[in-house]
C-alpha cells in the first residue's frame, strides 16, 4: 500500500492525473467517478453508515457539533452534507434568526438530505444547494461556520476546496473538517485495514449490493491526507489556530482552523 | 487540539453522555402530559450549565420544528469551558450558570434560585427568566404512564400491565419488609449482633433518671452553696458590728 500512496502522491504532481481511491484517473472524470459512487449509495448511506461504523460516527458528529461553537443567528454552510446529520442539529442551533445551507456535489445525496429533514419537520432555516466545494456559488465572508464530514477526501483538487471554504468563510469563522484519518497505533491500523479491505465491500455486497462502492471507500480513506499533512494545507491556503483532535485512535480526526 | 488517546476517550465519553442525555429529556418530554407545553416559552433559549466539579459546561438547547405536531426539542451539547469574554457577550436568550454538582438538585426549586445565589452557591449571568423556566421543566413535569403505554399496547393492555406492576409494587413492598423484619430477628433472635429495642428503652430511661438524679443533686449542690456564702456574709457583718461596738 505504500507503494500506492507513493505512486498517488507523484500523481499529485501530475496537473491531469488524480486518485480515485488507489486507482488513478484523469481529473476530469473523478468528479464523475465520485458521483456514480454516491448515486449508488445514497438510498442507504445512513444505513450502511450505521453498520459499519456500528453507529460510532454518530459521536464522532456530535464531537464535530460540540466544537462548532455556533449560535442562534449565524450562517452555517454543511458542506458535502450528504444525508444532513450536522445540518438537522445546527439548523435548530441557530434557530429561525440563522441560516444553514446544506451542500452537496450529489444531486442523489442531496434529495435524500432534503427528504429527510423535511420529514423530521426541519424547514424554513434550512436551502439546499447542489455545489462544488473547489468553486463554491457564495459571495465572500458569508458563513460563521463551515463543516465537511466525510466529505473532503472524495473532492478531487482539496486545495482549491478548501481556498474556496476560506473564501467564504467569514472573518473569524471556522472551518471545521471530519475525515478518515490515519490510526495512531500500528494494531489498530492493522485491524482497520483488515475490516476495511476484507469486511466493508462485503457489508456493502450484503446490504447494498454494490461491492465496488464500498471498496472505492476504503481505498479513498487510505489515498487521504495524514492528519499533519491535511493540518499543512489548511495553513497554506490561509487558515490560522489550525489543530486537529484523533477520534477511534485516529481512524477519524476533526480539524479546526479559523480565518482572521 | 493535537490530542492524544486519553482525550479521544473523554470527548468520546462527553459525546456518549450528551447523547443520552439529550435522548433522555427528548423522551421524558415526549412522552410526558405537559412537557411540550412547558418548554414551548424557551423556544430558541439556551441555558448554559458548567459544573464545577467535572469541569464541564453543558448547553441546553430548546427550539422547535415545524412540523404540523410543532414538536419542541431540546439539544444538549457539550461545548468548551467559556471565559469571561465568552460569558458577557451572552445574547439576550442565553443564560449561564455555574454550579455545584451535589448543588444540582436545588435548581428543581425555583424559589431557591435567588437564595442560592446570594450564598454564592450558584454563579449567574443572563436572563434569569430562562433558568427559572428551565428549573420549571424539570419540577413540573408529569407522566401518564398508562395513556402512554395505550399508545403502544392498547388500553386494555396499558390498564392490565399498570394494574399488575402496581401489584407487584406492593408484592415487593410487603416482601422488604418481611425481610427487614426476618433481617432484624435473626439479628437480635439467632444472632444477638444488636440491641432489642426494649432494653434501648430501659437503658434511655436508666439515662434519663440518672439525668434527673443529677439536675438535683446539682440544684442541691446549688442551694448548699449559695447558703453557705449567705451565711459567710452574714457571720463577716455580725464581726465588724462586734468590733464597732467594743471601740465605741
Amino acid at each position: 500500500m505504500k507503494h500506492q500512496q507513493a505512486q498517488a502522491e507523484s500523481g499529485e504532481k501530475d496537473d491531469n492525473i488524480t486518485d480515485f481511491g488507489f486507482k488513478k484517473v484523469n481529473k476530469s472524470e473523478k468528479a464523475n467517478m465520485v458521483a456514480d459512487v454516491f448515486h449508488s449509495v445514497a438510498a442507504k448511506y445512513d444505513v450502511m453508515n450505521d453498520v459499519m461504523s456500528i453507529g460510532i460516527h454518530r459521536m464522532w458528529k456530535r464531537y464535530t457539533i460540540d466544537c462548532s461553537g455556533v449560535k442562534a443567528g449565524q450562517r452555517v454552510l454543511d458542506l458535502a452534507g450528504g444525508t444532513g446529520d450536522l445540518a438537522a442539529k445546527f439548523s435548530r442551533i441557530v434557530s429561525k434568526t440563522g441560516q444553514v445551507i446544506l451542500a452537496d456535489i450529489n444531486h442523489s445525496m442531496l434529495m435524500v438530505g432534503k427528504e429527510k429533514l423535511t420529514n423530521m419537520g426541519i424547514v424554513g432555516n434550512i436551502d439546499y444547494v447542489q455545489a462544488n466545494a473547489e468553486a463554491l456559488p457564495f459571495p465572500d465572508n458569508h458563513f460563521d461556520l463551515i463543516t465537511i464530514a466525510f466529505g473532503l477526501r472524495n473532492v478531487t483538487d482539496k486545495s482549491a476546496a478548501l481556498a474556496s471554504m476560506f473564501r467564504v468563510l467569514k472573518p473569524g469563522g471556522r472551518l471545521l473538517v471530519l475525515e478518515f484519518s490515519k490510526p495512531t497505533s500500528e494494531v489498530l491500523s492493522k485491524v482497520y485495514d483488515a475490516y476495511s479491505f476484507h469486511v466493508l465491500p462485503r457489508m456493502g455486497k450484503l446490504i447494498a449490493n454494490d461491492e465496488e462502492s464500498y471498496r472505492y471507500l476504503a481505498e479513498s480513506i487510505r489515498m487521504h491526507p495524514d492528519q499533519a499533512t491535511l493540518e499543512q494545507m489548511m495553513q497554506d491556503v490561509g487558515f490560522e489556530q489550525t489543530s486537529y483532535h484523533n477520534l477511534s485512535g485516529g481512524i477519524v480526526a476533526l480539524h479546526r482552523g479559523f480565518k482572521f | 487540539m493535537r490530542s492524544n488517546s486519553s482525550s479521544s476517550a473523554i470527548s468520546g465519553i462527553s459525546s456518549l453522555l450528551g447523547s443520552l442525555i439529550e435522548t433522555s429529556v427528548n423522551q421524558a418530554i415526549r412522552v410526558s402530559v405537559n412537557g411540550q407545553d412547558l418548554i414551548e416559552p424557551l423556544e430558541d433559549k439556551r441555558c448554559i450549565l458548567f459544573i464545577q466539579e467535572l469541569e464541564q459546561t453543558l448547553a441546553f438547547q430548546f427550539s422547535n420544528t415545524i412540523s404540523p405536531q410543532k414538536t419542541h426539542y431540546v439539544d444538549v451539547l457539550f461545548l468548551s469551558p467559556l471565559d469571561q469574554n465568552d460569558i458577557s457577550s451572552l445574547s439576550q436568550n442565553e443564560c449561564y450558570v455555574s454550579i455545584s454538582l451535589f448543588a444540582l438538585s436545588e435548581l428543581k426549586d425555583t424559589s431557591k434560585l435567588t437564595k442560592l445565589i446570594k450564598e454564592d452557591k450558584l454563579d449567574f449571568y443572563g436572563d434569569l427568566g430562562i433558568l427559572q423556566k428551565v428549573s420549571k421543566v424539570f419540577s413540573s413535569i408529569e407522566f401518564d404512564l398508562e395513556e402512554t403505554l395505550s399508545a403502544y399496547i392498547g388500553d386494555a393492555g396499558a390498564y392490565n400491565v399498570l394494574e399488575k406492576s402496581k401489584a407487584f409494587g406492593e408484592f415487593a413492598q410487603k416482601q422488604h419488609q418481611l425481610f427487614m423484619q426476618t433481617l432484624s430477628d435473626a439479628a437480635l433472635e439467632e444472632k444477638p449482633i444488636a440491641v432489642r429495642p426494649i432494653m434501648v428503652a430501659n437503658f434511655v430511661d436508666e439515662v434519663r433518671a440518672l439525668k434527673t438524679d443529677a439536675e438535683r443533686l446539682e440544684a442541691k449542690l446549688n442551694r448548699y452553696l449559695e447558703r453557705t456564702c449567705k451565711d459567710r456574709e452574714v457571720g463577716k457583718s455580725e464581726e465588724s458590728q462586734g468590733t464597732r461596738s467594743r471601740k465605741s
